[in-house]
């Protein structure tokens, strides 16, 4: 201790030498403060800014699993990535950081004017298991909403999510809605429509309902019901029950019964492109690029090089016999829910209604050609 | 050619003395200037540490990382080595805080209060010393040469891949580098740390033979008629030599740490700073050991082993020597030692074994000439680790400019380069810069083996004996620019 007195105090006439000393002393305290300052600043106790540092989930994931906020605060967040390319996104919220590259902090504001809890994740494929990187923000307020599971998922669905899907007939060629709007046009544009919108007397058969509901098979086999053989006095034009409104249809019956397997299926595909827009679809490309190819694969086969390391094969959406006979409810619900033990997450607490219908509508264009 | 290597009398032209400008002689004399300039290299090293611990773990925006393995190394390599031998070690600020302890000054001589007498940082047990925070002792005889340097560069070489991509283990690294120093400044006299432990002081040694920039006595006789030995015992103005090198018999650079001691401990102003044509040091027979043979060996097998894994195309090489597996890693060592302490080795033995018979050198020793035929190597490992050096600063040093604003990977935009996007500089020239390297240091290899031999006959027998060593020489080149052209292009 003496020894260290003496170093710290030089006796008089050294004035370099204590200059040196105290120079020495106060670059390294400088350099302490700096550091502390640091480390206590955007990482650490501050109010305003709030550090999340990202790593791949087998290290560690999100530094933070929560973040709690208060509603109508103005939310300041730096983002950080350890290791790889990450991105962050706050689900059901309009925020989006984009891609953090490795070493490089990105900040982004927002005001928190949704009470309740979100879902934020990881946006870019960093890891087999970068679908488990995910933390909730908790936006604490009076009102809160709800965003575990939205209510239009019925039960009886839910408790055939998994059922095997068989069309048990597979379109000859894949179904194109190029070549079925013309047929379109020659035979059904007079009562419904120019997108199949109908009219007062007609069924409204471009709505997107139509493949929300019901399976593309199911559109494609009401189709074939015009056939005599199933026809009754019970039945419509194009084999469905009749309603008041297509009664009057049944005139044109003939005009389905002229058409080939392969030209019904081109129609059911025309009407499925009456029910989407191509904006809608961007965004489900969009969507599904970022989210789901990784595991699906771009074109949708199911062959992403992460679904390798999934316990079940991802999904091919280019199936026809299995796509074909699923209803546009089906899928929503089980981009929602999650895989079940197949490695897929859920999707439900990230995307809005509006995100998962242009991504269901996207998903059909794997086995039926889009819109031209 | 070999007159450019060949040793010179002392102030013949070859030799151009800087000290004799009395400016540039007064500031090396200033006692204040190594603390500066430690001091500021203290601060970055002090940072590179504190970012390496506590910084971003991302290595490309870490400080740490980014300023020791790109911008200190390609320093290192690029510009002091070469040109400077040792003048990293006058820079070094790892030795500075030991120093100070022994000598209870950061500047200080000890006629104005630094220690206490001549023979103030190795003598403890002199009377009155009782302040003394250094014990002195003399280094072990058995640990002497630099055996422990050879162990410690290989095994930094060994982890390098993990040391030179994590940051934190970058952090514990220096950081073991300023407690092994401190630790052995209080243990031990002098910088017995830089002379025999240093890893990166060992081949810095080595590769300063060949360097331009020499400190010497002007005239060994004005020493032998001086008894008092200042510049090894210290005197009033300065402090008996940090690196126990004995200055009026030093005549390679290989253990001088430039730091200008006898210049102001001298008396008859005998001591110079030169430039001078490079090499000659390779020449001092008297030199020759078989521990700096195998610092030449373990430069060379490393200088082709780290394209390799570095930039080379061969990614489960990386998986195994970055300790994916256990078993994997356990390869690479037994692979990465096997030829830094055997392969190349036998190789060189084996040629020197030829080179004596085919030059009719049997009256030499095999030995001998073994450990003497290393340090040709010396040119052509320098060449090569530049070669190397040129590939990652080129390729990386556009990573220092946002990191300057932003050491700990934090967010901080200190000096406002901290959105500075990276990109590789140069890299069309890269190539060709290598070939060029490589090339010149195969000729220097060649001119310094002819050299050696003829130090031991002369004339027509080293033709024959350096023609094996060309052949040998000329394959290890070959196979060094397929590395770096080919192989890692």
């Amino acid at each position: 201790m003496i020894g260290l007195w003496r170093l710290l105090v030089p006796p008089e006439g050294r004035r370099l030498e204590y200059l040196a000393r105290v120079a020495t002393a106060g670059l390294f305290v400088g350099l302490t403060v700096a550091v502390l300052a640091g480390i206590l600043g955007p990482f650490g106790s501050s109010r305003h800014e709030i550090g999340l540092v990202a790593r791949q989930p087998g290290a560690g994931g999100w530094s933070r699993e929560r973040i709690v906020v208060n509603q109508g605060e103005r939310v300041r967040l730096q983002i950080r990535s350890e290791d790889v390319v990450h991105g962050f996104a706050i689900g059901r919220l309009p925020v989006d950081a984009g891609a953090i590259e490795p070493g490089k902090a990105v900040t982004i504001e927002f005001v928190a004017d949704q009470a309740g809890e979100f879902t934020f994740y990881c946006t870019m494929w960093c890891d087999p298991n970068h679908p488990r990187m995910r933390g909730i923000l908790e936006v604490r307020g009076q009102a809160v909403t709800e965003t575990a599971w939205p209510s239009s998922a019925s039960d009886i669905l839910l408790q055939h999510l998994d059922d095997p899907r068989d069309a048990g007939v597979i379109p000859p060629g894949v179904p194109s809605a190029i070549r079925g709007l013309p047929l379109y046009g020659q035979r059904c544009v007079n009562c419904h429509g120019e997108r199949g919108e109908g009219t007062a007397r007609t069924v409204a058969i471009g709505r997107r309902e139509l493949l929300v509901d019901g399976s593309p098979v199911g559109v494609f086999r009401m189709l074939g019901g015009m056939k005599k053989r199933e026809g009754s006095a019970s039945v419509g034009a194009h084999g469905q029950k009749v309603t008041p409104a297509s009664r009057s249809g049944t005139a044109h019956a003939e005009y389905a019964r002229e058409w080939s397997d392969q030209e019904r299926w081109d129609v059911v595909a025309a009407l499925w492109a009456f029910g989407t827009t191509a904006d809608r679809l961007d965004v489900g490309r969009r969507l599904f690029q970022r989210n789901c190819a990784a595991c699906h694969g771009e074109a949708g086969r199911g062959d992403g090089p992460g679904g390798r390391s999934q316990p079940k094969q991802p999904a091919d959406f280019t199936d026809a016999r299995r796509m074909l006979a699923g209803t546009g409810e089906l899928y929503t619900a089980k981009i929602r829910r999650g895989g079940m033990g197949t490695g897929m997450p859920y999707w439900g607490s990230i995307f809005t209604e509006e995100e998962l219908a242009a991504l269901v509508d996207y998903l059909w264009t794997f086995s039926m050609v889009s819109v031209p | 050619m070999r007159t450019l290597l060949a040793p010179k009398p002392r102030g013949a032209p070859a030799r151009c003395d800087l000290t004799r400008w009395p400016r540039f002689r007064n500031i090396l004399q200033q006692r204040a200037l190594n603390w500066i300039v430690m001091t500021v290299a203290g601060v970055a090293f002090l940072l590179a540490i504190a970012a390496g611990l506590l910084g971003t773990a991302a290595g490309s925006a870490n400080f740490g990382i980014v300023f020791v393995w790109i911008v200190w190394w390609g320093l290192l390599m690029g510009v002091l080595l070469p040109l400077g031998g040792r003048l990293w070690c006058f820079l070094c600020p790892i030795p500075a805080p030991g120093e100070w302890l022994q000598r209870k000054a950061l500047v200080d001589a000890p006629g104005n209060g630094g220690g206490d007498g001549l023979l103030s940082i190795d003598d403890p047990e002199r009377p009155g010393d009782r302040w003394a925070l250094s014990r002195g002792r003399r280094w072990p005889s058995s640990l002497r040469g630099i055996w422990l340097q050879n162990a410690g560069f290989l095994g930094v070489a060994l982890f390098s891949t993990v040391i030179l991509t994590m940051p934190s283990v970058t952090g514990w690294v220096l950081l073991a580098f300023l407690a092994g120093a401190v630790g052995l400044a209080v243990q031990f006299e002098r910088r017995a740390f830089c002379r025999y432990v240093c890893p990166v002081g060992g081949f810095i040694g080595l590769y300063s033979m060949v360097s331009p920039l020499e400190l010497r006595v002007r005239d060994p006789l004005v020493c032998q008629d001086h008894r008092t030995k200042d510049c090894y015992l210290g005197n009033a103005e300065g402090y008996g030599c940090p690196w126990l090198e004995k200055p009026w018999s030093m005549d390679r650079n290989a253990y001088c740490g430039l730091c200008g001691e006898c210049l102001r401990t001298c008396t008859k102003d005998n001591v110079a700073v030169n430039l001078r044509l490079p090499g000659s040091d390779l020449l001092v027979a008297h030199g020759w050991k078989l521990d700096e043979a195998y610092k030449a060996f373990i430069m060379l097998a490393c200088a082709a082993i780290y394209p390799v894994v570095f930039l080379g195309p061969w990614g489960w090489l990386k998986e195994w020597a970055n300790l994916d597996t256990l078993a994997g890693f356990g390869l690479y060592a037994l692979g990465f030692l096997g030829l830094n302490l055997a392969a190349v080795p036998a190789l060189h033995l084996g040629t020197a074994a030829l080179t004596r018979w085919t030059a009719g050198l049997r009256d030499v020793p095999l030995q001998r000439l073994f450990v003497a035929l290393a340090y040709s190597l010396v040119p052509l490992s320098l060449t090569a680790w530049i070669a190397f050096t040129v590939s990652l600063v080129f390729a990386n040093l556009a990573y220092a400019l946002p990191v300057l604003s932003d050491p700990f990977g934090w967010g901080w935009n200190l000096l406002g380069t901290r959105h500075y996007a990276w990109r590789p500089w140069l890299t069309g020239w890269v190539p060709s810069m290598q070939a060029a390297l490589l090339i010149a240091g195969l000729i220097g290899s060649i001119v310094a083996a002819e050299a050696i031999l003829w130090r031991f006959h002369g004339g027509r027998v080293a033709i024959r004996g350096v023609l094996i060593q060309a052949i040998t020489l000329t394959a290890e080149t070959a196979f060094l620019l397929w590395l770096y052209l080919g192989a890692s292009a």
